[in-house]
């Protein structure tokens, strides 16, 4: 199950009917939008959501039926159990980040970044920077890991040549299994521009 | 030919170091009286006096007995009411002040705060700012845990710098006044100029925003960070070698008088 089906259907179990409604599903053969609506005093509109959301998540079966009046749909349970199998390594795929291991950055000169470092040693700890301007503007800390520290302790100052990220990454010996969380805080600082690549 | 110094002049600390106490105790003694004025005067002396006691206990600098016996001497004469007593300590007092200006001229005391400064400046010709308010990693260098900890002792000893021994390094902190570091008052320095020798052999340094302003140009950071390790880094070097005195020549040799 992809992430979003999840959280669509994490959305769907987790409001304050779902439990009812559901056990309504279990008890019933099938069931119409305002046959449940009326058994569970909900608006109408409010069943039709639901069971066309577990319709989507292929939970129910949606069948149209057609008597004196329009044709309207009855929902029945596909199945009574379900597991739900996410997994989160899809989140981020490492070979689509590669080639920000060739990115040649340094420090922006007047970035206004300030980097405060961890009172026992010289890794960054924190670095505060202001995100918009005038009345508006906002102070943000970002909290970096230990790895993030020292990476950022060898990035080159302002008036250094750009190193590339993976040269730094070697200097500061951090192992290869941080390089996703590394390229992540890179990626922040480039947003803030905080740091600058090197023309190519 | 002497080089012109990189360091922004400050003459008027050294006028107001001066001229401050005589115009204290002037104004004292023309609002109060001679009596405020003498009693004002010990006080000020003795206080002085265990500044100095502070200084020699930390420091471990026995040059520091100058200014301390100096100020003890002189706040005596003016308490002692028995004049040949008076007169022992005036006299003694005379001798010890000859003895401090002596001291002073010859900077055995001075805090070397400019000179650290300056010496980093030297090697720096370019003027492309670049500041950053973040460790500079300066390379590396050949040492044993006991070395960087007697030269630890020298430095403080003549003032170079005030040692902080943590538990993998040894930071060597350069204040413009070390007043916190003797009364341990300074919790955080990650905010001022220092120097870390780390056990590993790194080197780090870190200069304060208030520090690069004192320089007349925006050097360019980076090089002046690697130039100030490396100052320390020769210095330790020297002091290894037994030349701890060419530390002090070439400090002594820039002639700053602030």
């Amino acid at each position: 199950m992809d992430f979003k089906k999840a959280s669509e259907l994490g959305s769907l179990i987790s409001k304050d009917y779902a439990w009812d409604f559901l056990r309504l599903l279990v008890m019933y053969q099938d069931i119409s939008a305002s046959e449940a609506a009326s058994r569970l005093n909900l608006h109408t509109k409010t069943a039709q959501d639901f069971l066309e959301g577990l319709s989507d998540q292929g939970i129910v079966f949606k069948k149209e039926v057609f008597e004196k009046k329009r044709p309207y749909f009855r929902y029945s349970l596909k199945k009574r159990k379900l597991t739900v199998d996410i997994d989160f390594s899809t989140l981020y795929d490492p070979l689509k980040h590669r080639d920000k291991l060739k990115w040649k950055i340094r420090e922006k000169k007047n970035s206004n970044a300030v980097f405060k470092t961890s009172s026992r040693s010289d890794h960054i700890s924190a670095i505060h920077f202001i995100v918009g301007q005038g009345r508006s503007s906002q102070e943000r800390t970002l909290n970096l890991t230990k790895n993030q520290g020292k990476f950022l302790f060898h990035l080159p100052f302002p008036t250094q040549p750009s190193k590339n990220v993976a040269e730094i990454i070697r200097k500061s010996e951090i192992d290869s299994s941080f390089i996703p969380e590394i390229l992540d805080i890179i990626e922040v600082l480039d947003q803030y521009q905080i740091i600058e690549k090197a023309k190519s | 030919m002497t080089q012109p110094l990189k360091l922004k002049t400050s003459n008027w600390q050294i006028i107001v170091f001066i001229l401050g106490p005589i115009l204290f105790f002037a104004g004292l003694w023309a609002i109060f009286g001679k009596e405020a004025f003498r009693t004002m005067f010990w006080i000020v002396m003795l206080l002085a006096s265990l500044l100095h006691l502070v200084f020699l206990i930390r420091t471990k600098n026995r040059v520091y007995l100058i200014p301390i016996l100096f100020y003890v001497f002189t706040a005596l004469a003016f308490v002692a009411f028995y004049p040949p007593l008076q007169l022992f300590f005036g006299v003694g007092g005379g001798i010890l002040f000859i003895l401090l200006m002596y001291v002073l001229i010859t900077n055995r005391i001075k805090w070397r705060y400019s000179e650290i400064l300056e010496l980093a400046a030297r090697p720096v010709n370019q003027s492309d700012d670049g500041f950053t308010p973040r460790p500079f990693p300066a390379g590396e260098a050949t040492y044993t845990k006991e070395e960087v900890t007697t030269f630890a002792r020298f430095v403080l000893k003549h003032v170079i710098a005030f040692p902080y021994f943590e538990e993998n390094r040894v930071v060597f902190v350069v204040p413009e006044r070390m007043y916190r570091d003797f009364f341990s008052l300074r919790s955080n320095y990650s905010n001022d100029t220092y120097v870390s020798f780390g056990l590993d052999g790194n080197v780090s340094v870190n200069i304060a925003k208030k520090d690069y302003q004192k320089y007349k140009e925006e050097l360019t950071f980076d090089q002046l960070c690697q130039s100030l390790g490396n100052v320390f880094k020769e210095f330790l070097e020297l002091y290894r070698k037994g030349k701890a005195d060419k530390i002090i020549d070439r400090l002594n040799a820039l002639r700053i008088i602030s």
